[in-house]
């Protein structure tokens, strides 16, 4: 384990091919699943006793519940409130899989375009129905925008299309480069625990400071994640 | 040591020395400020390589699709650069909205 992506294989647990198609059971399956069940478990165990006055493990779920529900509703407004069930559920994913990527032998799928892009999409999707639905052929103001002559045409429409496409990129960029960055980043580290012997200790301390930092981000970046998301959804509810 | 003992000069120093902190502080952007303007600093670096990366998919399918590489391709790596810089735009548009 010295080369520092090798942490980023995917590595077949059962093999499953449909005709042309591997659809296999992977290590990034695997953790996406352990994501959604420590979420299932976390949130069972603290809302057990569901009492007026929150326990420790209740005031938790539920200031996590709040956080989402204010965020959601800074960002889109109280009309985005009908897709809160959608952005909390995408907030807490990123974040578990974040977090679970830190403990030794994990597997961190937000460091793969595939899983992270495909959420991404969704949230595109999700952005260009509503925009649909609310606005019929209006929608079409979103690629040409009001104002502009219709002799532009060709140029805007290509380029505001792009725009639209790439923001799901540019998130997905984003959070996969952060995750890709800091597991590098611990593992050379690491590296140089084992190689110096005694004073191997300045690494190791160093790579205890730096996990405690990327702790942090694996938070940080899933709230960003869910904030950009959340002003992707608001450009579709409301826009010019 | 009480004040008295301080000469005037001194206590003039430390009067300056205490306004000159406040501006500096002032000026200074605290832990979390820092973390956010690096937010997005990425944020348009993932902007401008979003476009262009988009531009190049689109171009490259639009040209299998009508079998004429690579003028496609080409054409659309053009709008992709143009729309990430559209990105940007809006981006620090929007964080200038945010800061006033």
């Amino acid at each position: 384990m010295s080369n520092p992506m090798e942490q980023f294989n995917i590595k077949t647990i059962i093999p499953i091919h449909i005709g042309n198609y591997d659809i296999s059971f992977t290590n990034s399956s695997l953790f996406m699943l352990l994501a959604v069940a420590a979420c299932l478990a976390l949130f069972t165990l603290c809302l057990r006793k569901r009492t007026i006055v929150p326990e420790k493990g209740q005031a938790f779920a539920e200031m996590v519940y709040g956080f989402v529900h204010g965020l959601v509703k800074n960002n889109v407004g109280a009309e985005g409130l009908k897709y809160f069930s959608f952005i909390f559920s995408l907030f807490l994913f990123v974040a578990f899989g974040n977090v679970l990527g830190l403990f030794p032998y994990a597997f961190t799928f937000t460091s793969h375009v595939a899983a992270v892009g495909t959420l991404s999409l969704l949230a595109l999707l999700f952005n260009v129905v509503i925009g649909i639905k609310k606005k019929k052929w209006g929608y079409i103001r979103t690629i040409m925008p009001k104002g502009i002559p219709w002799a532009l045409a060709p140029l805007v429409m290509p380029i505001e299309t792009i725009s639209l496409l790439s923001k799901p990129f540019s998130l997905t960029i984003r959070l996969v480069a952060n995750m890709t960055v800091g597991h590098i980043m611990l593992k050379i580290i690491a590296g140089f625990i084992v190689a110096l012997g005694v004073a191997g200790v300045v690494p190791l301390l160093f790579d205890a400071v730096i996990i405690v930092f990327e702790l942090f981000i694996a938070l940080l970046q899933a709230f960003i994640y869910t904030v950009l998301s959340c002003i992707y959804l608001s450009d579709a509810i409301h826009s010019h | 040591m009480n004040s008295e003992n301080i000469p005037e000069n001194l206590q003039a120093l430390e009067a300056k020395i205490c306004r000159m902190r406040g501006v500096e502080n002032n000026k200074s952007l605290s832990t979390s400020e820092y973390v956010s303007a690096a937010g997005v600093g990425v944020q348009i670096a993932a902007d401008l390589l979003a476009g262009v990366l988009v531009g190049a998919g689109v171009g490259y399918v639009l040209d299998m699709i009508l079998g004429v590489r690579p003028i496609m391709l080409a054409v659309f790596l053009l709008f992709g650069g143009a729309a990430g810089f559209l990105n940007v735009y809006r981006t620090v548009k929007n964080e200038e909205k945010k800061g006033k």
